[in-house]
């Protein structure tokens, strides 16, 4: 099934719509769910609660990519589930290991700066723009999918230590983009 | 700002760049994802380099075998055909062409047929050297010298192969069948197709030919005995065979200088 027919479903207010997902994009939400939380328990609880918002979301927004819109939502429930169960600096696992290289961006202050979320996506946005496809895919599947390194260079036919080599170029890059844009760091 | 604004931040970047990095998460998309040219560029390049790999080495072992086998045997066609057009024998018995590695009977053979080619030349042209002709297949001379000889003969051979087996074949034919007259007891030959050579002391023969025709001679004897001339000129030779009483009939008489046919009217 076609996502736009998918989301037609969601639109007409049909039970199939979150049937239709999971055979289409459960697997997928699975994943993403699972490299963060790191619980198989933890991740079938993210996924549903990925239905749910997807439901009560749809009406209003009519996503034209339905894989990104649910990884969004995705995301954002391991993340909460995440925070939690786990201290943010202490934690373990791969999302663990990705936050604490984001603090090489982020620095180590604890400055409590009023940061305008939308702001800082776009420029993020912007900054992933600027990078080459291969760049760009290893920055999202990092920090993104929060996929161990071991995962990318799979996929991307790379050995762990180019992927890890690439990402702290990548953090210097977006750590020097953020600070012309006038981030405090 | 701390890391959870940025990790919150990327939450939001645009559904592009997540579905183009989705490849391989949700397998529904990854067929037209882009993000797959990631891997197929990397997978292109190495069949890139193994098509370049399997074209390129082959072809250099086989020019190397080309440049290994063809260009010796291209040099030692060149040197041999120097060698064949150089004077000296010398420089023939250092190449190791096939003219130089025949046996001493191929030589001899070869220059028996390089002087029987110079010979029909010279009867063409005139000059007589019959004997020279018959005595060459008996006298090889298998010598380092004479190889070079052979390797020339063989050169004059092949240009005049053509020209000298037609000359050949005509002067037999000629010789074999000057004009004979036979009138009253006197032969008269014309002698354009004879050899132009001393013939006094030798011999002749008459052979009978059709019906009569004999192993034995029908008659024979000293040349001097049937004719006063001494030598073939220009003029026809006369032969006074009335004292020999032919039959009529068809006759060949064969001398030193050739042979002819005549008929003895009834």
């Amino acid at each position: 099934m076609q996502d736009c027919e998918i989301v037609d479903l969601y639109w007409a207010r049909s039970e199939n719509a979150i049937s239709e997902t999971d055979i289409k994009y459960g697997k997928y939400c699975r994943k993403i769910a699972m490299n963060i939380s790191c619980s198989a328990e933890d991740s079938e609880e993210c996924v549903n609660d990925t239905y749910l918002s997807a439901w009560d979301s749809m009406p209003e927004e009519r996503p034209n990519l339905l894989a990104p819109f649910l990884a969004a939502i995705v995301r954002n429930h391991a993340l909460d589930l995440y925070r939690r169960s786990h201290s943010l600096k202490r934690g373990a696992g791969e999302t663990a290991l990705a936050l604490d290289e984001l603090l090489e961006v982020a620095g180590s202050s604890d400055t409590e700066d009023e940061v305008d979320a939308a702001l800082l996506s776009e420029h993020i946005n912007g900054f992933l723009a600027a990078l080459d496809k291969k760049d760009r895919i290893i920055f999202v599947r990092r920090y993104f999918y929060v996929d161990p390194l071991s995962g990318i260079a799979s996929a991307l036919s790379m050995s762990e230590s180019a992927v890890k080599s690439q990402l702290f170029r990548l953090r210097q890059k977006l750590r020097e983009f953020l600070e012309k844009e006038g981030y405090s760091l | 700002m701390n890391n959870n604004d940025i990790l919150n931040a990327i939450s939001n970047i645009s559904p592009e760049f997540i579905d183009e990095a989705a490849f391989e998460l949700h397998e529904a998309q990854s067929s037209d994802n882009p993000a797959a040219d990631v891997r197929g560029m990397n997978r292109n390049r190495r069949r890139s380099i193994g098509k370049i790999l399997y074209i390129a080495i082959p072809s250099a072992a086989a020019i190397l075998l080309i440049l290994s086998v063809a260009l010796p045997a291209i040099l030692r066609v060149g040197k041999s055909e120097s060698a064949s057009t150089a004077d000296a024998p010398a420089a023939t018995s250092e190449m190791p062409s096939e003219s130089v590695a025949q046996t001493p009977s191929e030589e001899a053979a070869d220059e028996a047929a390089a002087e029987e080619a110079y010979d029909a030349q010279d009867i063409a042209e005139a000059e007589p050297s019959y004997e020279a002709a018959a005595e060459a297949p008996s006298e090889p001379e298998p010598s380092a010298e004479t190889s070079g000889a052979a390797t020339k003969a063989d050169s004059y051979k092949n240009d005049l192969t053509i020209n000298d087996s037609d000359k050949t074949a005509e002067a037999e034919e000629a010789i074999s069948s000057p004009a004979a007259v036979y009138d009253n007891g006197i032969l008269t030959i014309e002698t354009s197709e004879l050899y132009h050579e001393n013939f006094e002391g030798s011999a002749y023969k008459i052979f009978a030919l059709g019906e009569n025709a004999d192993a034995e001679p029908a008659a024979e004897g000293n040349i001097s005995d049937i004719t006063d001339q001494t030598q073939i000129t220009d003029e026809p030779l006369v032969l006074d065979l009335s004292s020999l009483k032919l039959e009529p009939g068809d006759y060949r008489i064969e001398m030193k200088t050739g042979t002819a046919e005549f008929t003895v009217p009834e």
